[in-house]
């Protein structure tokens, strides 16, 4: 009985105790879907290797510090720039890519400034990232939009885009990359399932004012889905005291509330089992 | 019952299905009130009365994409010929298949929208701002609707070209906050008169 109840008993108690929010890939429904609760879909080996098809600076400076920002949350993962190669299009071929496009696989970008399209495994109660390709947008035929230049004024300021003095727009490619690596590693966007938290992670105009670097939530979240066992994860358990935040509940299935009701109806129904079993006993023997 | 045995009835049970998965995952521009008014190529209230999903490639198989149909158009910019407007957006689902785009707008069924669109059937989201260019018509009970962010946060108002929005369960919105739908067409209306004045100022200045 204690074996069974030890298996359960984590699953109660992990969801409590972390101090930030963050949401991350879950398998649900035969799909990968954003979740604030469950048990992620991340690598499962602790280095993952990228080919990098961007030679240009300071580009590919920006893309391998941006590598090294996501080592340095302290989270059990390590990305590193691999063999060269693959392209980011080719979805399926087993290699990581990181490149510039004009294009996202025959559309055209619009308003998009990078996707990341992530490839996982569901083998039972196993699920892991297989191959992840992202793509950050190419402005080279575009000559009214930019990436901003290190030291632009405007982005000093904390802005990811501007209308620059030629009408188009300028944009912060270190901070789009650190976003998009951020879902390569299992994270997503956490204002999608109703936080309201300060994170280079959040979707759309949501991060527009965030700095190039990792938030306190962003680097939680790589940490709470990179312990050294795979578990249950709660990324809502620092929210209670945060303004804005509704139930973890959404589009996608139960919060972390209801896997904790539901661990608990199962020790309960373990407990009654057991003194059900120790009752019958004495009639048995 | 032996419930641990039904446990590990389901996690064997389990462990045999093995699934491939894809999921994407995007970041955008943010665009400001006037942007939306100055680049979509079609501004209209629309609501939803058909989406459907398809390969773009029905032997290849890689790419879904759903087509999303609008009926009951009002158009305030651009031109559309017929009584309805279609509109196509990257990712979708075709059982067994899926495509989601983590973060990427999706349009309901019957929902009435106000869309500030560009780039229709060439972007991979046809928006300006992607969400930034969707706000939804929300019915009130009293009568009448409101305007809300595609997220669910509610508008109050355009100040300095900026969407100023609470979020819908804030304990500060008031009743009756939300700007109206009757406002907000009006203020885009008003927008796009100001924008054609000021071209025609600039035209005047062009000798």
């Amino acid at each position: 009985m204690k074996k069974r109840l030890l298996f359960f008993v984590p699953l109660f108690l992990l969801p409590w105790g972390k101090a930030s929010a963050f949401a991350f890939f879950v398998f649900s429904a035969n799909d990968l879907v954003v979740s604030d609760s469950g048990i992620p879909v991340i690598w499962p080996q602790q280095q993952v290797a990228f080919s990098i098809g961007v030679n240009q600076q300071p580009f590919k400076q920006d893309i391998l510090d941006a590598l090294t920002a996501w080592n340095n949350t302290g989270a059990n993962i390590e990305l590193i720039e691999g063999q060269s190669g693959s392209t980011p299009c080719a979805e399926g071929d087993g290699f990581n890519a990181i490149g510039l496009t004009l294009s996202i696989c025959g559309n055209s970008w619009g308003d998009a400034l990078g996707l990341t399209v992530v490839q996982a495994v569901i083998a039972g109660e196993e699920s892991y990232i297989s191959e992840v390709d992202v793509l950050v947008r190419s402005f080279s035929s575009e000559p009214t939009n930019s990436w901003a230049v290190p030291g632009d004024p405007e982005i000093r300021e904390n802005r990811s885009c501007y209308t620059n003095n030629q009408g188009g727009i300028t944009c912060d490619f270190p901070r789009v990359v650190l976003h998009e690596l951020g879902h390569a590693i299992g994270l997503n966007h956490p204002d999608e399932v109703g936080q309201n938290v300060s994170a280079v992670m959040n979707s759309g105009s949501a991060q527009a004012d965030m700095p190039r670097r990792l938030s306190v939530d962003d680097i939680a979240g790589a940490q709470a889905i990179y312990t050294s066992d795979r578990q249950l994860v709660d990324g809502t358990a620092g929210l209670a005291a945060k303004d804005g935040h509704q139930s973890s509940n959404n589009d996608y299935g139960g919060g972390g509330m209801d896997i904790n009701m539901l661990s608990l109806m199962l020790i309960l129904l373990l407990l009654f089992e057991n003194r059900r079993t120790r009752l019958k006993m004495p009639v048995n023997t | 019952m032996n419930s641990y045995r039904v446990v590990n009835s389901l996690a064997v049970g389990l462990l045999v299905m093995v699934f491939n998965a894809s999921a994407w995952a995007f970041s955008s521009v943010s665009r400001d009130f006037n942007a939306l008014i100055e680049l979509a190529d079609i501004v209209l209230a629309g609501t939803v009365s058909a989406s459907q999903s398809k390969w773009r490639d029905p032997v290849e198989k890689s790419f879904i994409e759903t087509y999303v149909t609008l009926s009951e158009l009002e158009v305030y910019k651009g031109q559309v010929q017929s009584e309805t407007y279609e509109l196509r957006l990257a990712g979708g689902v075709i059982p067994p298949y899926s495509m989601r785009i983590s973060g990427s707008p999706k349009l309901n069924l019957s929902q009435r929208y106000v869309l500030f669109i560009k780039d229709n059937k060439q972007a991979i989201f046809p928006f300006v701002g992607v969400h930034d260019g969707i706000f939804i018509v929300q019915p009130q009970a009293s009568g009448g609707a409101i305007m809300k962010t595609l997220s669910g946060d509610v508008v109050i108002g355009v100040i300095d070209n900026s969407v100023s929005k609470i979020p819908a369960n804030s304990r500060s919105l008031a009743e009756n906050a939300g700007m109206s739908f009757t406002a907000f067409r009006q203020l885009i209306r008003q927008r796009l008169q100001d924008a054609s004045l000021d071209t025609d100022k600039n035209e005047k200045v062009v000798p």
